[in-house]
């Protein structure tokens, strides 16, 4: 039973006790939880104390990862500014989670749910205080319950449709046909720039379409779904899939794909982490429903009439695919074998994919088809990155100057320390920071929580600038996790339940 | 990162540990199991990761921790979760006895069950839970604890001292009679700082050359002073015992233990140009002495002013000095120091005034009393008259240093009319009003001077042929008063570099932008970064006799809290970096608290590398690194990860 939630008694109203993950430095927040309790302060049991040697330490990804796993507030303490044991790692807490916070009300988790306090060893009272009054708000809040109301739904949707594989890690293919690799391609929720990248190829396409039969690829040439359910289990080779998942349609062929397919590859960003479809995760369907079918200005729909609902239309009853709970990438809806990165991925990422996969020796499951290495390793503007990057002033692209320096050091967001390379020539040769669509290293859970721990870091200043200067970083959803928040650890916003 | 990838990596939660973990309850005698169901705890049989459970009443008492170590012993056990007090308390007696037992003391996770548990009340039901989620992080993360090497060094017993001046050199001087080496770090290419540049002091009008002197002197022979000039502190990393600082060192392009400084090749050089000092009218050739009976007494070239660096062929200079001192290629240089302690002295740069000619500030008029000044010591107005008027007044506002600048314009007032008999000196502010310097005051209006009731209007000083015109008020009343000299005290500010200084090395700045010391009434000039110091006016105005007493006290306090060759811990807890996966981006180096981080170029690739020595272990660096290459050593991702996880896994799961 969930202890916390048990019901009190027989017919009793379950009491709601919040469960509260606490970061408490070493120092003084840790030590002032102690002196609480030596000096027998009540002290709720909603807190959950981890403690770290310094605030400084604690990563916007585990505020996360403890709000999806049940978590209904999150504290991070420790000493007051000018206290610190390691001088300012406080300070680099307050700028990560005063940015962090923006990003989590973005995501509809209300500003009481995550606290920074600081309170000095002598504090006990303080803490005890703290810890009160957060488990009074996050009581009148009520449980954030993050699984349920914002994973749940979507895999129930899904689960239950008829077409779903189960076992498939199991599944015993036929042996392979005899002749030349068989290739699918296929998109979903995507804008069809990945498959211009595959044309991008060029005359390696031509020769690439020499050695291979295409039997899927449904932008170039005619196929109809019922060619590819005629084929025999492992019939394709390799089969592309483009784009996220956000219909029923989109799970049915991914499904159906994953069964014919020997190899499943997640091509481009959208496939592999949501890409920026996935920010679509911050709207309600009905709010999705009502700006593509009603709202936008070159739309004419006088009976409303919108998706997923029955029509009968020149005496056929028609039903168009259901919209689900919210994006998912692709590995979220099917096993994946491998994943080509970038929105798009470039020639060079495709080609060197391509033939690793056409090879005698394809690569390992799970592994992402582009260098586990650093943007900022290749950036061309690395040798102008200082020693020490201290930012006291932040700028934006297009409404300030930049100049040929480094792009974190002259005050904006550039995700190139935590993405992938692979896009060269890409964004950053042309001007533009990186904006994250190659995706994170291997090993990091999730890229935006990296990237925003990290960039909050090089903020500077007193306790007041910083915070400042975290209120100026404008949208950190979409800035952070542009092409990934569909996979991050808060991958939707919290559904707004009836009252 | 979408799933598959993320779930293929080792590291994760997934890993089982190695070795039997035992999991031990403490009753601690009467203080546990009253709220906290202990023994329902123990026998739940809720621990699958624990090989062996049990409990004992007082686990630190001598018989506890043999019962312990029999246990460690007997059942083979690794790692150990202890569910007692807090581990403020007894982390270190239980890591004792791991060691003992030849157990790495990291294997060892408390949970804090006596403090934030059982103290905190509430009802049993509730306290029980939490406990039983507690306990089951502690399960999760002492399964993924490697052990980790713990090591020292020996702490450097040498000392820094930035700034020649008054607090410096008193610093310096401490420090050396003690036998510590020092390295005495001067911005400038002569030592004395402000003292050298006035003639007689506050409070007492003592002589400042006669007491700075000799011990300028004893500085520059002392067997264990290094002076360094025409050096800056570009970089500090490291903490108290084990700092590594480099200092960049401007070229001063005259040997300066050749150079006797007679002049030679000043009087050949063919550019002259305005001296330093904002306002006090020097002017000196491009390779001058700093000042005349400066020490060192040696020549400098002023690179902004000598033609050699404006792409002209000049070498009058070295064909006039007769000892071949003049070294004109000489280039800059970078020093790298590793020294125990730091004592910032970089003193204070004293205000300047606006107005036209005929007003001065207080340290201009300083520098025209001094025998060796602009002027020989002669009081000049405007025109290079001798004034018959002259007015001397405070500028400050009310601020930390409006008293002192009250008392020096007293002073000054006392030396002008000790000079200018005939004049009439007359000071402004209704200065014999405040108790403070009702004497003092009291003492001029018997010299003869005028105590004026009004205050000059700041800003409102016109010129008048000869003389000025000053605006004065006192409450609603206004007039003008025509003088040939206006002294005005400026607001002191802090020395140029300063700023900078402080935020190497990390030093919170007050108000008026001055380094702050009083990291505790008992340490005077102790920093809240242990191991730096702050002596004299680089924390604030005051009197030189006090930054003499700084410099005194701070090298009291390195030479009582660092001795030289002491154990320095490095740090078990330090960050880590895996190479592989490293960008050279240079976050984690931008977010070290204590320049323990560095990038360094290796191969042609940028990487960052942590100082062992110089980690602190807190984990800062390894919450802002973007691609998981830095890495906090027993706070790593994954146990923090695998932590975070048990403590909130639904209670009916198991373990």
């Amino acid at each position: 039973m969930d202890g916390g939630r048990d019901p009190q008694g027989e017919g009793a109203p379950p009491a709601f006790q919040p469960r509260i993950v606490a970061f408490l430095c070493n120092w003084c927040a840790y030590s002032a939880a102690d002196q609480a309790g030596r000096a027998r302060l009540e002290v709720p049991h909603s807190l959950l104390a981890v403690r770290v040697m310094c605030t400084g330490r604690v990563e916007a990804a585990f505020v996360l990862q403890a709000f999806r796993e049940g978590a209904d507030g999150v504290l991070v303490a420790g000493c007051h500014p000018g206290d610190c044991h390691y001088v300012d790692g406080n300070l680099r807490a307050a700028a990560r989670f005063a940015v962090l916070a923006r990003a989590l009300e973005q995501a509809g988790i209300e500003p009481a749910r995550l606290r920074l306090e600081w309170a000095s060893a002598a504090e006990g009272e303080r803490f005890a205080a703290v810890v009160r009054e957060m488990t009074a708000a996050l009581s009148a809040l009520g449980p954030l319950d993050y699984e349920r109301r914002s994973l749940h739904a979507v895999e129930d949707a899904i689960r239950l449709a008829p077409h779903r594989l189960h076992e498939i890690e199991d599944r015993a293919l036929p042996p392979r046909a005899p002749g030349k690799p068989r290739l699918a391609f296929y998109w979903n929720a995507s804008c069809g720039g990945c498959e211009e990248a595959v044309v991008d190829l060029g005359p390696a396409l031509a020769d690439l379409l020499g050695k291979v039969e295409v039997v899927l690829w449904p932008v170039a040439l005619d196929f109809k779904k019922k060619d590819v359910e005629a084929l025999p289990d492992g019939g394709i080779d390799v089969a592309f899939v483009n784009g996220a998942v956000r219909l029923t349609e989109q799970d049915e062929w991914a499904q159906l794909l994953r069964r014919k397919a020997r190899t499943l590859v997640a091509f481009g960003a959208c496939a592999h982490m949501g890409g920026v479809v996935g920010l679509g995760n911050l709207s309600e369907n009905a709010e999705v429903l009502d700006a593509a079918y009603r709202l936008a200005p070159s739309i004419s729909n006088r009976d409303a009439v919108l998706p997923g609902r029955p029509v009968t239309a020149v005496g056929h009853d028609l039903t168009l695919p259901v919209l689900l709970d919210r994006t998912l990438p692709l590995a979220e809806v099917v096993p994946v074998d491998c994943t080509i990165p970038g929105c798009p991925p470039s020639p060079a990422v495709i080609a060197a994919a391509v033939e690793r996969l056409l090879s005698a020796e394809p690569p390992a499951r799970g592994e992402v088809l582009a260098p586990n290495a650093s943007l900022c390793d290749a950036c061309p503007r690395r040798d102008s990155r200082p020693e020490q990057i201290e930012l006291r002033a932040l700028r934006r692209l297009a409404t300030t100057a930049i100049d040929e320096r480094c792009f974190l050091a002259q005050g904006l967001v550039c995700l190139g320390p935590g993405t992938r390379q692979g896009c060269q020539p890409g964004c950053v040769e042309v001007g533009m920071p990186c904006r994250g669509c190659f995706g994170p290293l291997d090993g990091v859970r999730d890229a935006g929580a990296a990237m925003l721990s990290a960039f909050a870091s090089l903020l500077r200043g007193g306790e007041g600038d910083v915070r400042a200067l975290a209120a100026e970083v404008a949208d950190p959803v979409g800035t952070f996790w542009r092409y990934s928040y569909a996979a991050g650890l808060v991958p939707r916003r919290v559904r707004r339940e009836p009252a | 990162m979408a799933g598959v990838s993320a779930a293929s990596k080792p590291g994760g939660s997934s890993v089982a540990a190695e070795g039997r973990t035992g999991l031990f309850f403490c009753r601690c005698g009467p203080n546990l199991g009253h709220v906290v169901a202990l023994r329902e705890l123990e026998e739940s049989g809720a621990w699958p990761q624990a090989g062996c459970v049990a409990t004992h009443e007082v686990l630190c008492s001598e018989e506890g921790k043999a019962w312990l170590a029999e246990r460690i012993r007997g059942e083979g056990l690794e790692r150990v979760v202890i569910a007692a007090c807090s581990p403020k308390e007894h982390e270190a007696t239980f890591r004792k006895v791991m060691a003992r037992e030849g157990r790495s003391p990291f294997l060892l996770q408390m949970v804090n069950l006596r403090e934030q548990v059982e103290w905190a009340g509430g009802a049993a039901e509730l306290a029980t839970e939490r406990a039983r989620r507690l306990v089951r992080g502690a399960l999760a993360r002492v399964a993924l604890h490697r052990p980790l090497e713990e090591s020292s060094v020996p702490a450097q017993g040498g000392v820094l001292v930035v700034g020649g001046g008054a607090a410096g050199i008193s610093a310096a001087l401490a420090l050396a009679r003690r036998g510590r080496s020092v390295i005495l770090a001067e911005r400038e290419f002569a030592l004395g700082g402000l003292a050298a540049q006035l003639d007689e002091i506050f409070p007492d009008l003592a002589c400042a050359s006669c007491f700075m002197e000799p011990a300028l002197d004893q500085v520059l022979h002392h067997e264990h002073v290094e002076v360094v000039t025409g050096a800056e502190v570009t970089r500090v990393r490291g903490a108290a015992g084990r700092f590594a600082v480099e200092l960049a060192v401007r070229p001063r392009r005259v040997n300066a233990a050749a150079c006797l400084g007679c002049g030679q090749c000043a009087a050949a050089c063919p550019v002259e140009v305005a001296g330093p000092w904002p306002g006090s009218g020097d002017r000196r050739k491009a390779i001058h002495l700093p000042y005349v009976g400066c020490l060192p007494h040696a020549s400098v070239v002023d690179e902004g002013a000598c033609l050699r660096f404006q792409g002209r062929t000049c070498e009058a200079c070295a064909a006039a000095c007769a000892f071949g001192a003049v070294q004109l290629d000489q280039r800059p240089a970078t020093r790298e120091l590793e020294v125990g302690a730091i004592v910032i002295a970089t003193g204070l740069r004293p205000g300047e005034v606006d107005g036209p000619e005929g007003v001065v500030s207080s340290y201009q008029l300083e520098r025209m009393l001094h025998p060796n000044g602009p002027t020989g010591g002669r009081i000049v107005g405007p025109g290079g008259k001798v004034p018959r008027d002259v007015l001397l007044a405070s500028a400050a506002g009310p601020g930390a240093d409006a008293e002192l600048g009250a008392r020096e314009i007293l002073k000054l007032a006392h030396l002008v009319k000790a000079r200018l008999p005939g004049a009439c000196v007359a000071v402004a502010g209704g200065l014999d009003r405040a108790p403070a310097l009702a004497a003092s005051a009291g003492r001029l209006a018997r010299e003869g001077i005028e105590l004026l009731a009004a205050s000059v209007v700041p800003g409102d000083i016109a010129p008048d042929g000869d003389r000025v015109l000053v605006r004065l008020s006192e409450g609603s009343v206004e007039g003008v008063r025509a003088a040939d000299l206006v002294v005005l005290h400026a607001p002191a500010r802090p020395a140029s570099g300063a700023a900078a200084l402080g935020d190497l090395l990390r030093i919170a700045r007050d108000g008026g932008g001055f380094l702050e010391d009083g990291a505790s009434p008992f340490q005077p000039t102790a920093t809240r970064v242990p191991g730096v110091f702050v002596a004299g006016a680089a924390a604030g105005p005051r009197p030189i006799a006090q930054a003499i007493r700084d410099g005194t006290a701070a090298a009291g306090m390195v030479l009582s809290l660092l001795a030289p060759g002491e154990p320095v811990p490095v740090e078990p807890l330090g960050a880590e970096v895996d190479l592989a996966l490293c960008g050279g981006c240079g976050v984690c180096a931008s977010v070290c608290p204590f320049g323990a981080v560095t990038v360094t170029i290796e191969a042609g690739r940028r990487r960052a590398r942590v100082e062992p020595v110089h980690c602190r272990g807190c984990g800062t660096c390894a919450a802002a690194c973007p691609t998981g290459a830095a890495g906090a050593r027993h706070f790593t991702r994954a146990q923090i990860s695998a932590e975070i996880s048990a403590l909130l896994r639904p209670a009916a799961s198991r373990g």
